[in-house]
């Protein structure tokens, strides 16, 4: 085994980043330039094995390497749009002379993190608005996921998550 | 299939002993823990692989342990990411099991709001960020440490390259 072995998925890993960030630029859809960049990295690394043929062992724990980065940078994009503490830190590096409890919590309530939750699940279709105005289940993507992490977090905290009643 | 083999293996050895440790006592510093106890099984593992002998198939030229390594950090890396979901709530996955929990007839709009506020989404992260030592609280007031600065630093420069709003 030669070291391109191991710079196949990383090569892919970059192609994907770099796709994802051009298709973000050119005006699409963060989710949407997710997708494409992953689409493109396994392209790339397709065609890198064809360049340099692997045994099949070394094809599958590349595929798995390149799963397992792809949804590192997945989630660091994810941390990014989402992460409560990461908007913390970005509302306290705004105020370099500090801010107390109450101007963070005024900077960014529990309200708006609702609305923009809300607002993407629904948009993502996981979540329907009905006439009645009440909320229901639509859709299986993040719910599946979602259950698995209940059991985890029983698993290894012995708690579930902070039910909302 | 050494890369697997090993890789995949002692990833799993890791989260064996991380199971172990957790059931025991679960640390302050959860990730932190996790990161340590994962990073001393993949490398002590590959470290002992050159101690057995050659009749075993084992990682032990540089190419095959540096592949051995690389999937076995973007297993750990992967699992150290989905573990922050578990240690923290999302507010995304806790509306949607909460919607999902009752059932067909839905749930008002306005329970959500109710339910998830302060205490629950935001008072435990603000504490999160003094425990990781990303800020410190002096005189009442929240201010940055140099990892929190850097931290926000990665993050605000993501959100320009791509474009994006204050997010959160």
């Amino acid at each position: 085994m030669d070291f391109y072995a191991s710079i196949i998925p990383l090569s892919a890993l970059a192609a994907n980043a770099a796709a994802q960030i051009a298709f973000r630029r050119a005006g699409s859809g963060l989710l949407r330039s997710i997708k494409t960049g992953f689409v493109f990295g396994l392209a790339v690394m397709a065609v890198l094995h064809e360049r340099f043929p692997s045994p099949t062992g070394t094809l599958a724990a590349n595929t798995l390497i390149y799963a397992a980065l792809s949804y590192c940078y997945f989630h660091f994009l994810n941390l990014g749009e989402t992460a409560r503490r990461i908007r913390l830190l970005r509302e306290l590096a705004e105020r370099p002379e500090g801010m107390s409890k109450a101007e963070l919590l005024s900077a960014y309530g529990s309200r708006e993190i609702v609305t923009a939750r809300l607002g993407r699940l629904i948009r993502n279709g996981q979540v329907s608005r009905g006439e009645d105005g009440r909320l229901r289940i639509a859709g299986a993507h993040l719910l599946i996921p979602a259950r698995i992490l209940r059991k985890l977090k029983v698993l290894f905290l012995g708690r579930g998550s902070a039910d909302i009643p | 299939m050494k890369t697997l083999a090993w890789g995949g293996g002692l990833f799993l050895l890791g989260l064996a002993v991380q199971t172990t440790v957790w059931k025991i006592s679960l640390p302050e510093r959860q990730s932190k823990a996790l990161l340590a106890i994962m990073l001393a099984a993949l490398f002590a593992g590959l470290a002992a692989a050159q101690l057995l002998p050659a009749n075993i198939s084992a990682p032990r030229t540089w190419p095959e342990l540096a592949h051995a390594a690389l999937l076995g950090l973007s297993l750990i890396f992967s699992w150290l990411i989905t573990y922050s979901a578990i240690e923290a709530d999302s507010p995304s996955l806790v509306i949607l099991l909460a919607i999902d929990g009752k059932g067909p007839e839905g749930m008002p709009e306005s329970e959500v709001y109710a339910s998830a506020d302060d205490s629950v989404l935001l008072k435990p992260r603000i504490k999160d960020l003094v425990t990781d030592r990303m800020a410190r609280l002096e005189n009442g007031k929240y201010t940055l440490t140099n990892k929190g600065r850097a931290m926000a630093a990665v993050f605000s420069a993501q959100r320009k390259i791509l474009g994006l709003g204050k997010g959160g």
